[in-house]
C-alpha cells in the first residue's frame, strides 16, 4: 500500500488516534493523541472519523515524500510546513501529488503537530486501535522510524477535493499554544489527606516542566509536597496528578500506566492535558482548582463544536443543521 | 471510581469480580473501560454522551443482589521461577539490612507464601500481587526509576509483582523471573483471582528457562 514515505521523522513521531479502548484491565496503556483538541480537528477538516490515526509530530524536523496523490490537512504547533518549497497551510488541507516532498521545520511555539490524511492512516490495528505506545514496545506499533512508508487509502478519483482546500479552523477555535494560564485541576481521592498548607502550596506555585518528562507523565519541578504516603495501587486517568515520594507532582498523561500507587491530589481535564502536552521542558505550570461539573460541561461542548461544524463551499466554518 | 473498601482485603476479590461483572452486564454501551482493583473499581465513560452524574444514576439501577450471586471461581495456581540475585535484583540487599534479616531470609520468605493477584495493571500484564509477609513488606523508592529491567521482580509494602517489559517503576527489585507474562495474541498471562507462588532457581536454571542476566546496571545504559 503507498502512502507517505518519511525520510526523517524528527526527534519523536508517532501514529495516534483516540487510543485503545476497552483493553486497560489487562495493563494495556490506552496511549492516543496527547492534544486532543488539534488531533480532533485535523480529522474534523478533512470529514474523517474521529477516531481516524494521524501523525503526531514532535519538534517538527520530518521530511516526507508522497508515493501517491494525498490529501492532509495539518493542525497543532506550527512547523512553517512546506511542499516542494511552496508554503503550505498550517490549520487547514493541502494535497500532495506522487514525488511531492513535504518538509516540517521545528516550530517556534509548541511541541506537537497533527498530520491527518483522508481516510487515516492505515497502519497496523492492535486492540481496535492503531495508537502507538513505545514503551510497551509492540511490533509495528513503535516510534516512525527514518525511511518507513505510512499507507493511506488509495485516492478517490471521483472526489472534489477543492472545497476542502478552502477549509481552515479560525484562529479563535485553535488552542492558544503561546498561554501559559493555570490548568484546571479537579480535587482527587487525596486531595483532603494533604494539610491546608500543601493544599496552598500546590494552587499558588509555579512549576517547571522537568527535562525527564514524555507522553507517559509531565514531571514538574518546584515547590515539594509533604506526600502522605503510598496508597493502595489502583487505577489512574489521563490528568490524574501523582505525588511521589520527594513530593514533586507529575501530571499523567495518555502513555501512563494504567494502575498506581502514588496518592492523586487532583485531575486535570482531557482537553487540559492537550495544553500541558504541548508545553516543553522549563515552561512554567500552574493549577487552579476547578469543578467537574464545569470541566465535563466544557468538554461536551467541545465535543458538539466538533461534531457540528462544517465549512461551507468558500471555506468559511458553519454550524450543520 | 467506586470506593468498596480503605484497605487490602483477600476477602474482598471475589465481591469486586462480582459488581465489575454486572456493571459490565448492565452498562456496556455507556463504558469505554473498567478497571477493578484491590479496592476500587474505575469506570471510564465517553465524555460527549454522559457525564458523571448520568454515570452514578445508572449505577443505582443494579440489584445490588446480583453482585452477591456469583461464586468464587476456582483459582488457577501458576508458580513462577525467579533467579534472586543482586545482579538482578539491585534492592536485595538494601531490603534485607532494612529489615534487620539476611538476604537468604529474604528468599525464603518471599517463596514461602502463596500470593493471589489482586489486580492487573500499570503494564500490560503486571500482577498485582499480595500479601507479602509484612517482614519483608519494604515501601516504595522515594523516586521511581527510569527504567526497570523486563522480568524483574519487585516488592512495594504487602504487594510483589514482576515487570513483564521494561518500564519506569519505583518498586525495590530482589530479582528477576524468566517468564514470559504479556503476549499479543493472549494479552495478559495473570488473572485477577489466579494464586502465585515463587520458586527460588539458580542462574543455570533462570537461562535455561530463557532468562536474560543482563546486570541491572547494564539494563540502565541499553
Amino acid at each position: 500500500m503507498s502512502g507517505l514515505h518519511i525520510e526523517q521523522p524528527g526527534p519523536r513521531a508517532t501514529i495516534q488516534d483516540l487510543g485503545r479502548q476497552g483493553y486497560q484491565h489487562h495493563g494495556l496503556s490506552p496511549g492516543g493523541a496527547a492534544d486532543l483538541r488539534s488531533f480532533r480537528w485535523a480529522n474534523r477538516l478533512l470529514d474523517n472519523d474521529a477516531n481516524a490515526a494521524c501523525l503526531e509530530i514532535t519538534l517538527g524536523g520530518l521530511t516526507a515524500t508522497a508515493t501517491q496523490p494525498l490529501t492532509l490537512a495539518l493542525t497543532g504547533a506550527d512547523c512553517q510546513g512546506t511542499v516542494n518549497g511552496a508554503a503550505i497551510p498550517h490549520w487547514g488541507v493541502f494535497r500532495m501529488a506522487k514525488g511531492d516532498q513535504l518538509r516540517l521545520d521545528r516550530p517556534e511555539v509548541g511541541l506537537l503537530t497533527y498530520l491527518a490524511v483522508a481516510g487515516g492512516w492505515q497502519t497496523r490495528l492492535f486492540c481496535g486501535s492503531r495508537s502507538c505506545v513505545v514503551r510497551e514496545g509492540l511490533a509495528g506499533l513503535g516510534q516512525v522510524a527514518a525511511d518507513t512508508e505510512l499507507p493511506a487509502r488509495a485516492p478517490d478519483g471521483g472526489h472534489d477535493i477543492h472545497p476542502y482546500l478552502r477549509r481552515t479552523v479560525p484562529e479563535h477555535l485553535r488552542p492558544d499554544l503561546h498561554s501559559d494560564a493555570a490548568l484546571p485541576l479537579m480535587a482527587g481521592p487525596e486531595y483532603d489527606t494533604f494539610s491546608a498548607i500543601d493544599q496552598a502550596r500546590l494552587l499558588g506555585a509555579r512549576y517547571t516542566i522537568s527535562g525527564r518528562s514524555d507522553r507517559m507523565a509531565y514531571r514538574l519541578e518546584g515547590p515539594a509536597l509533604v506526600s502522605p504516603g503510598g496508597i493502595t495501587s489502583r487505577a489512574i486517568t489521563c490528568g490524574s496528578v501523582q505525588v511521589p515520594g520527594d513530593g514533586k507532582p507529575m501530571v499523567l498523561l495518555n502513555d501512563r500506566q494504567t494502575i498506581g500507587g502514588y496518592p492523586v491530589v487532583g485531575t486535570v481535564p482531557r482537553l487540559d492535558c492537550g495544553r500541558l502536552a504541548q508545553r516543553r521542558p522549563g515552561q512554567p505550570v500552574s493549577f487552579a482548582l476547578a469543578d467537574v461539573a464545569n470541566c465535563q460541561a466544557e468538554r461536551m461542548l467541545f465535543e458538539r463544536l466538533i461534531d457540528m461544524t462544517t465549512w461551507s463551499p468558500t471555506g468559511t466554518p458553519i454550524r450543520k443543521v | 471510581m467506586l470506593t468498596f473498601a480503605d484497605t487490602i482485603d483477600p476477602d474482598l476479590t471475589p465481591i469486586i469480580a462480582g459488581w465489575s461483572e454486572a456493571i459490565r452486564q448492565h452498562l456496556a454501551d455507556r463504558l469505554t473501560d473498567l478497571v477493578p482493583s484491590y479496592t476500587t473499581i474505575m469506570l471510564y465513560y465517553e465524555p460527549r454522551d454522559y457525564d458523571y452524574r448520568s454515570i452514578i444514576s445508572a449505577l443505582r439501577t443494579i440489584p445490588k443482589t446480583l453482585s452477591r450471586t456469583g461464586s468464587r471461581p476456582e483459582s488457577r495456581r501458576i508458580e513462577l521461577p525467579v533467579w534472586y540475585h543482586p545482579s538482578v535484583g539491585p534492592d536485595l540487599e538494601d531490603l534485607a539490612n532494612t529489615c534487620g534479616i539476611t538476604v537468604d531470609q529474604v528468599i525464603e520468605r518471599h517463596t514461602a507464601t502463596e500470593y493471589q493477584v489482586y489486580a492487573l495493571g500499570f503494564s500490560p500484564g503486571f500482577g498485582f500481587m499480595g500479601q507479602v509477609d509484612p517482614s519483608i513488606a519494604c515501601g516504595r523508592l522515594d523516586s521511581p526509576r527510569v527504567r526497570v529491567p523486563g522480568g524483574s521482580v519487585g516488592i512495594a509494602n504487602r504487594q510483589t509483582a514482576v515487570y513483564p517489559s521494561p518500564s519506569p517503576g519505583g518498586w525495590r527489585l530482589i530479582g528477576r523471573c524468566p517468564t514470559r507474562l504479556f503476549s499479543e495474541e493472549d494479552l495478559a498471562t495473570l488473572a485477577v483471582g489466579d494464586r502465585v507462588r515463587f520458586q527460588s532457581v539458580d542462574r543455570d536454571a533462570f537461562l535455561r528457562l530463557g532468562g536474560d542476566d543482563t546486570p541491572f546496571e547494564k539494563t540502565l545504559s541499553s
